[in-house]
């Protein structure tokens, strides 16, 4: 079984915002209302983090896109009271929303900041709602949501390869944020094949894992030239 | 897909929620998803079209299930986006479903501004229009129709103007996004035209002020190009270089940003210059067998005339340049000698810098840059793209009523003696002249009264018109003031071409926009309105225009792309080996035979290319009247003499006149008493926010900047020390054209004196609690035009901060 695994090039990303928004179009993530926004309660579960570094005129900004990061050893799984969110079988660290009760300690235990809780109850407008992907779940306020990976998209292509009676193939499934990313600086694959693009790319000595002191082994890796690492 | 699958899948996405049927808990839960799985899947496909957000003409795959646009991707045979979009492309279905959306025709009722508005059948509407232009050619002052539009490209534009010109109307007016540009090659190359940047060759970008990775002409492209320079590229990386006073991401992403003074880049560009020439580092053989003025020379009278070269070694020592522009002198030495010893170097420039007060010459400044390293349609260097070889449309046979309406003055003032080569001046039309000069105005695809500088006085001059028809799909601060509005469907409803690609490394491109759905409203799109009106308003006009539909129109034309032979329509992945092959193969990849083949293959690919570069080609490069690239602009000269001589003297014209220059910025406002020059900027959510479509976009902002859903006025930490500012101070915003209440922003982003402010926010409509979201910066600025290219220097207003 494939061990999904994500990289992402800080040396192509230009922060540019495509992936956010592609990802709250894929997964119904509804605008964070103003005065939610200003409370800080706007849900990304991509979201580009933004590091200013320096003092005027020799300021640098770095941008950081930040999914859920899938861990091998995930922190957030340990403290869920419900068993609503675990790592399944696929390695992926999903969310049963109905047996979320918000008490939001996977959140608070996530050292990425990966999770949301739900302060308000989804809101579009009824033509909005025409353009809801019918693939994904609309989550209710009070409990908490995060980046996938796209697992519909993962059921979906699995069902096509079957219906076409062959094995699923890793280009047969890719996540929303990676399809759109205008500076190819994101690739998406399966980590245990030693041949896939993110295997080579993650043996780099640009890549470095996130707070990997953690020892949360974290299945999204970064690519970064110079001295900075996480 | 069939219904079963379908099922099945569902199934397995929601079996945890129905299986533990915590149904009162959750109720509100299943309210929402009720919508999404109460019906049954009848379709579920992905069809091509091509975004039209900004200019740059992305291919789009619209997912449409049961007839519902659910997603919006990137269509991967597109060489220009590769699959790939930009973050306002992938909210497009929030366009498409907005609520603002005008729904069916609509006739004023009330007084103009009083939203009174009343819904019209479509044929009584057409009846309207016709009945009114009819009576104006009758009476023999067609010249008293005028058209104001956003669109600048393809075949709408030659539709418009076809219609004008057989109407009997010069006064087809454009608000153009490139109209610096497209003077600069006016000048210097002698045609006007798009211009391509072959970014993917170059080892050197010297790139004064082009935003190129959120609000640049291609910004998808740009993208790509960064991660293509940085990392991908075999040999050797590219070093970016970035020049302007305000940041963005795309200085932050470079390798260096210069900070300069304000509204100083052309000094710059020229300072760099001297250098090259100075130190004999510019390309002599290419100055000398290809280019005009650059020594001093003698013209058919007689007369000495001063070369660029005297200019730039008298006037230009990289000492003046530093005082003016804050730029060391050594960097300016520097910078020139990595541009020339980094050759390929392309030096890039957009309308940005035609903002600032100096305009096209900062420009043409710039532009020198490539002449003097002879990187002119070579690769890694700067191009002039092809136009599309549509059919010809056939020649408006003229009537005596269309040829005496032609006749009459541009109302604009356009190429007239005070605008020369100016396409169009809609600022001009706040002047007296334009008073009664008009009786119907035709606006498409624009609001004046947001994205214009004093866009306030619009509104009496709107008012001062009889009727004004506005082609709209949206209620904005326009369509407010106007008499009959028609509602426009979207990109996602339409028929139409989209020349695309422009600044990229492409020479053409073209996406052909179709409808994804039926129209959502009783819309319909402007060029089929103008060919009914054609058709109902007879000969000439039913001859200069002889279709029924757009669509029809559309594809007579194509016609001419399909007997040119050349390019290929989008297909296969665009993939790097494949586009090696095809150069191999002469750029000749041809999957039809007929024309029916043709037009079948490239509406179900979405766009055709044809990536031969001009080089390879046999036409003249430069149709200027040398015949050369012009650093002493004889087409400039040649045109002020065609209109009127006297008012040459007028602009004290000597040699500088007609060559690069800088001169020292003249703004509005005085600098005793508006301490700060306002730069409105551009953020890739927003873009020029003429209109504003997307609340996701809004919650999103740009990952720069923590705001979200309000507007913010950015200043340097030195320039907040001297007057004692502090972070998030609520501030008074006050220029002599109007003022309004902000948050105040402590950065180092923009440089001392300047102060920042985002454009796209600030629109007449409200939020949910009535309250105005954010500030529109084009509301206090005040009207100053470039004489050359008719655009506003948006950068040339000076404000002051008070806190309250």
């Amino acid at each position: 079984m494939p061990n999904w695994g994500m990289v992402i090039d800080l040396d192509k990303c230009t922060g540019c915002g495509a992936c956010q928004i592609a990802c709250c179009m894929e997964n119904n993530i509804p605008p964070a209302k103003p005065e939610e926004a200003n409370k800080g309660r706007t849900i990304l579960w991509l979201e580009i983090f933004t590091f200013k570094e320096g003092s005027y005129p020799n300021q640098r900004v770095r941008f950081f896109p930040r999914p859920c990061f899938h861990c091998e050893n995930p922190p957030c799984i340990k403290v869920c009271p419900t068993g609503a969110t675990y790592k399944n079988e696929e390695g992926f660290i999903v969310q049963i929303y109905p047996l979320c009760i918000g008490c939001r300690y996977c959140a608070n235990n996530c050292p990425y900041t990966a999770r949301y809780f739900n302060w308000t109850k989804p809101e579009w407008s009824e033509d909005v709602k025409k353009s809801l992907n019918p693939d994904v779940s609309v989550r209710p306020k009070g409990i908490v949501e995060k980046c996938t990976f796209c697992h519909h998209r993962y059921q979906k292509a699995k069902e096509q390869a079957k219906i076409e009676g062959r094995e699923l193939q890793p280009e047969d499934y890719i996540p929303a944020c990676v399809e759109i990313c205008p500076g190819d600086a994101m690739y998406f694959g399966d980590l245990d094949d030693p041949t896939s693009i993110v295997s080579v790319l993650a043996e780099s000595p640009r890549a470095f894992k996130l707070l990997g002191d953690l020892g949360t082994e974290p299945k999204v890796i970064y690519l970064s030239e110079g001295e900075w690492r996480g | 897909m069939d219904r079963r699958e379908f099922f099945k899948l569902m199934g397995t996405t929601s079996i945890g929620v129905i299986g533990l049927g915590c149904r009162n808990q959750y109720q509100e839960f299943f309210d929402l998803k009720e919508d999404l799985r109460s019906e049954i899947l009848i379709s579920d496909e992905y069809i091509r079209t091509i975004c039209q957000l900004c200019n740059a003409g992305c291919a789009l795959e619209a997912r449409v299930v049961n007839g519902n646009v659910t997603q919006i991707k990137g269509n991967p045979f597109s060489p220009l986006n590769r699959g790939r979009i930009c973050l306002r492309g992938a909210a497009a279905a929030q366009h498409l479903y907005n609520s603002h959306r005008i729904k069916n025709p609509l006739i004023l009722k009330g007084k103009k501004g009083s939203g009174d508005y009343q819904e019209i059948e479509w044929d009584e509407a057409l009846a309207m229009i016709t009945e009114r232009l009819g009576q104006l050619r009758g009476r023999g002052e067609p010249q008293k129709v005028a058209m104001i539009s956003g669109h600048q490209r393809g075949l709408i534009d030659r539709l418009f103007s076809n219609f004008f010109s057989a109407y009997g109307s010069p006064n087809y007016m454009k608000i153009l996004p490139d109209a610096g540009i497209r003077s600069v090659l006016k000048l210097m190359h002698g045609e006007e035209g798009s211009i391509g940047y072959d970014l993917e060759n170059a080892n050197y970008i010297l790139n004064f002020a082009v935003n190129l990775f959120e609000a640049s002409a291609s910004p998808v492209w740009h993208n790509w190009v960064y991660g293509y320079l940085n990392r991908e590229r075999e040999g050797r990386r590219a070093k970016l270089v970035y020049i302007d006073s305000i940041g963005n991401i795309t200085a932050y992403k470079s390798d260096e940003w210069i900070k300069i003074n304000p509204c100083t880049t052309g000094a710059l560009a020229l300072g760099i210059a001297h250098v090259l020439v100075r130190r004999n580092l510019y390309n002599s053989d290419f100055v000398r067998s290809n280019t005009f003025g650059f020594e001093d020379w003698t013209d058919s009278n007689g007369v000495m005339h001063k070369g660029f070269k005297t200019l730039l070694l008298e006037e230009y020592d990289p000492g003046i340049v530093s005082k003016l522009s804050h730029v060391s002198i050594r960097d300016i030495e520097r910078l020139a000698r990595e541009f020339a010893e980094n050759q390929p170097g392309i030096a890039i420039f957009d309308d940005t810098i035609a903002q600032e007060p100096g305009s096209v010459y900062s420009q043409m400044a710039v532009h020198t840059l490539n002449a003097l390293m002879g990187n002119i349609n070579m690769p890694g260097g700067i191009f002039m793209q092809q136009d599309i070889l549509y059919s010809e449309f056939p020649a408006p046979g003229k009537d005596t009523a269309a040829i005496n309406g032609l006749a009459h003055q541009r109302v604009d003032l356009a190429q007239t003696a005070q605008y020369p080569l100016a396409e169009s001046v809609i600022q001009n039309l706040l002047q007296d002249q334009a008073n009664d000069a008009i009786d119907i105005l035709f606006l498409y695809n624009c609001n004046p009264l947001y994205t214009l500088s004093e866009g306030e006085r619009y509104k009496d001059f709107l008012r001062s018109i009889p009727f004004v028809v506005n082609f709209s799909s949206f209620f904005d601060e326009t369509t407010q003031y106007s008499d009959l509005l028609l509602p426009e469907p979207t990109f996602l409803e339409k028929w139409q071409d989209v020349p695309a690609g422009t600044q990229t490394g492409f020479n053409q491109i073209l996406g052909i926009m179709k409808p994804v759905l039926p129209p959502l409203y009783n819309t319909r799109p402007a060029g089929d309105i103008f060919l009914s009106l054609a058709g109902a308003l007879g000969s000439p006009l039913s001859e200069a225009l002889p279709w029924d539909t757009f669509e029809n129109l559309l594809k007579d034309c194509l016609h001419g792309v399909f007997d040119s032979k050349s390019g290929m329509i989008f297909s296969g992945a665009y993939d790097k080996s494949w586009v090696e092959s095809l150069e191999k193969s002469g750029w000749r990849y041809t999957t039809y035979r007929t024309f029916d083949e043709f037009w079948e293959q490239i509406v179900e690919s979405g766009g055709w290319w044809n990536p031969v570069f001009p080089q390879t080609n046999s036409r003249p490069l430069y149709k200027t009247p040398s015949g050369k690239f012009e650093f002493f602009s004889q087409t400039l000269l040649k045109r002020i003499a065609e209109t009127d001589p006297p008012e040459v003297d007028s602009r004290r014209m000597n040699d500088e006149t007609f060559m690069p220059h800088f001169e020292p910025p003249q703004f509005l406002g005085n600098v005793s008493d508006y301490l700060l020059v306002l730069f409105p900027f551009e953020t890739g959510a927003l873009r020029n926010g003429a209109v504003n479509t997307q609340p996701s976009l809004l919650g999103v902002m740009n990952p720069i900047d923590s705001e979200k859903w309000e507007s913010w006025a950015e200043i340097n930490h030195s320039t907040a020390e001297k007057f004692n500012f502090h972070h998030n101070d609520i501030v008074r915003i006050e220029s002599p054209f109007g003022e309004f209440i902000t948050k105040l922003k402590i950065s180092n982003r923009v440089v001392p004196g300047v102060i920042g402010i985002p454009v796209g926010l600030g629109h007449n409509d409200l939020d949910s609690s009535g309250k105005q979201i954010g500030v529109n910066p084009n509301s206090i600025l005040g009207v100053n035009v470039d004489w050359i290219s008719g655009i506003e220097t948006k950068r040339g207003t000076r404000v002051n901060v008070y806190r309250i």
